[in-house]
C-alpha cells in the first residue's frame, strides 16, 4: 500500500483502486478534474486494461496495473522519450525484484519488456495538451502471476519464470526506478544517456525484423535508434527509413531471405 | 523510397544498342513483379544483367522527413489556391514527429470530420510516437474546413494537420 518512502519524500503520491476501468484512463480523468503529476494510480485488477490503438490489455488480480501521471515532463516534441525512460524503469524494477531473471531480460521497440524472449509486461503512454498543460500517463502492466496465451507476441510472467514476486513488492521497485530514471532523463536533456541505457539492454538490434503497423508491414534490419527514438530500419534496397509507430516482430534467418527483395504487403 | 518514381527502370551491363537486348524478358519480369508483389527482380543472363525494380505504392508505413504525403498536401496546396496551409491563421500544427491517427481506434469514427464544429480543447486527432498516443486539442473554436492529413501517415514537427475556422 506504501510508496517508496524516498519516492514520498519527493512529493509524489499515491491512489491504490482495487478494481477500476484503466489506470490509464483514471489518471486522466484525474488530470482533468484539476490533479497535477507526479501522482500514481495503482489498481488490483482492470475491467477496460489497454493496449497500442484499441488492444485490450488482460487484467487479472496478481498482476501490477500502474499509471504514472506526469504534468508538463518535457516540451512535447520531447514528451515520447518518456517511452524509453519507462521502459528501462520497469526492466530495473524487475531485475531489481527477481535479480536471478536480470539477465533474460530485454526491451522491444519501443518500451515492451521481453523475458527470455516472451512478452512480460507492457507499456502505453497517453497525452492530452490543454490550457497550455501538458498531461501525460505512464501506463505500465508487468506480469507477476498470470499472462495471456492468445497474444501475436508470445508472453509469460514471473511465476512462470520461477519467480514469485507479489504486485506491491514490483511497484515499491517499479516507482524507485521511475524516480532515477527520469531524473536521469532529466526533461529530455539526459535522452542521450537514456538512448544508450535502452540500446544495451534492445532485443532484435541487428537483426532482421518486420514493422506491422496498421494493415501495413515493412521489412528490414533493426540498425539503431535516431536521437528521437524513432527505429531506423534498413530496407533490402539499402535506404534507412525512420519509423515511429508500428510492432515489431523478429523474422527467422530464413525468412529473410524471401525478403530481400520483397516489399511486405 | 531513394527510386526514381517510374514505373520500371533497367540498369547495367546492357548492350549499347537498344535492339540488342530482350524487350520481351523485360516486359516477362515486370508481369512477374506485378504477380509476385515483389519491388526488384534482378537477373543475370549470357553476361547481360538485367534489373527491374518499381516504386511500391503499396509501403506507406509510418517513417520520416522524406515522405511528407505529397499528395494529401498537394491537393490542400490547390484548394487554399496554393497558399501555404502552414501560414493560414487557422491551421493547427503538429507539436511531435509521429504518426497521425484520425480516430481513437481502428474501426472507430473519426474524431472530427470536414465540417464538423469544435469546442477549444476538443481531440481532434492522436499522434502516436514511440508507443506515446498524444491527444492534439483544438486550440480553438470553430469549425474544421480542411483536414490536410491522412488516418496512419506520418507527421513532422510543425507540420500543419488540419485548419480550423
Amino acid at each position: 500500500m506504501n510508496l517508496d518512502p524516498h519516492i514520498a519524500a519527493t512529493g509524489t503520491r499515491r491512489i491504490a483502486c482495487d478494481t477500476i476501468g484503466s489506470t490509464n484512463a483514471h489518471a486522466l480523468e484525474l488530470a482533468r478534474a484539476g490533479e497535477s503529476g507526479p501522482l500514481w494510480v495503482t489498481a488490483l485488477r482492470q475491467t477496460q486494461g489497454r493496449g497500442r490503438r484499441g488492444r485490450v490489455w488482460t487484467s487479472e488480480a496478481g498482476n501490477l496495473y500502474a499509471t504514472l501521471l506526469l504534468t508538463d515532463p518535457s516540451p512535447a516534441e520531447q514528451v515520447a522519450q518518456l517511452s524509453f525512460v519507462a521502459a528501462l524503469a520497469a526492466h530495473d524494477a524487475v531485475a531489481e525484484a527477481a535479480p536471478q531473471l536480470g539477465p533474460l531480460l530485454r526491451l522491444k521497440w519501443p518500451n515492451d519488456l521481453l523475458l527470455g524472449g516472451a512478452k512480460i509486461g507492457g507499456l502505453l503512454l497517453e497525452g492530452e495538451g490543454a490550457n497550455g498543460r501538458l498531461t501525460i500517463a505512464v501506463g505500465i502492466g508487468l506480469n507477476c502471476a498470470h499472462h495471456p496465451g492468445d497474444t501475436p507476441y508470445p508472453a509469460t510472467d514471473l511465476a512462470t519464470a520461477g519467480a514469485m514476486v507479489t504486485p506491491e513488492a514490483l511497484f515499491s521497485a517499479l516507482s524507485g526506478a521511475m524516480q532515477l530514471r527520469l531524473a536521469q532523463w532529466d526533461r529530455g536533456a539526459g535522452f542521450a544517456a537514456i538512448r544508450a541505457a535502452w540500446l544495451a539492454r534492445a532485443a532484435h538490434q541487428g537483426e532482421d525484423i518486420l514493422v506491422r503497423a496498421g494493415d501495413r508491414e515493412i521489412a528490414g534490419r533493426f540498425e539503431a535508434l535516431d536521437d528521437i527514438g524513432r527505429l531506423l530500419l534498413r530496407r533490402p534496397d539499402g535506404t534507412l527509413e525512420p519509423i515511429t509507430a508500428g510492432d515489431v516482430f523478429p523474422l527467422p534467418r530464413a525468412g529473410a531471405a524471401a525478403f530481400a527483395t520483397g516489399a511486405g504487403r | 523510397m531513394a527510386r526514381p518514381p517510374k514505373s520500371t527502370d533497367t540498369s547495367t551491363n546492357m548492350p549499347k544498342s537498344k535492339t540488342e537486348f530482350d524487350q520481351e524478358l523485360i516486359r516477362d519480369l515486370a508481369k512477374l513483379l506485378d504477380e509476385t508483389g515483389l519491388t526488384e527482380i534482378e537477373i543475370d543472363q549470357g553476361g547481360i544483367r538485367v534489373r527491374v525494380a518499381r516504386q511500391a505504392a503499396a509501403i506507406n508505413v509510418p517513417v520520416g522527413p522524406a515522405r511528407a504525403a505529397p499528395a494529401a498536401v498537394a491537393e490542400a496546396a490547390a484548394i487554399a489556391a496554393a497558399a501555404d496551409p502552414a501560414k493560414h491563421p487557422g491551421a493547427v500544427t503538429s507539436p511531435m514527429v509521429g504518426t497521425g491517427y484520425m480516430s481513437p481506434e481502428p474501426g472507430k469514427r473519426p474524431f472530427v470530420e470536414v465540417g464538423s464544429k469544435v469546442r477549444a480543447g476538443e481531440t481532434l486527432m492522436i499522434i502516436e510516437a514511440m508507443k506515446t498516443m498524444n491527444q492534439i486539442p483544438a486550440p480553438r473554436a470553430g469549425t474544421v474546413i480542411q483536414i490536410l492529413i491522412e488516418d496512419g501517415q506520418p507527421v513532422e514537427y510543425g507540420e500543419p494537420l488540419m485548419i480550423i475556422e
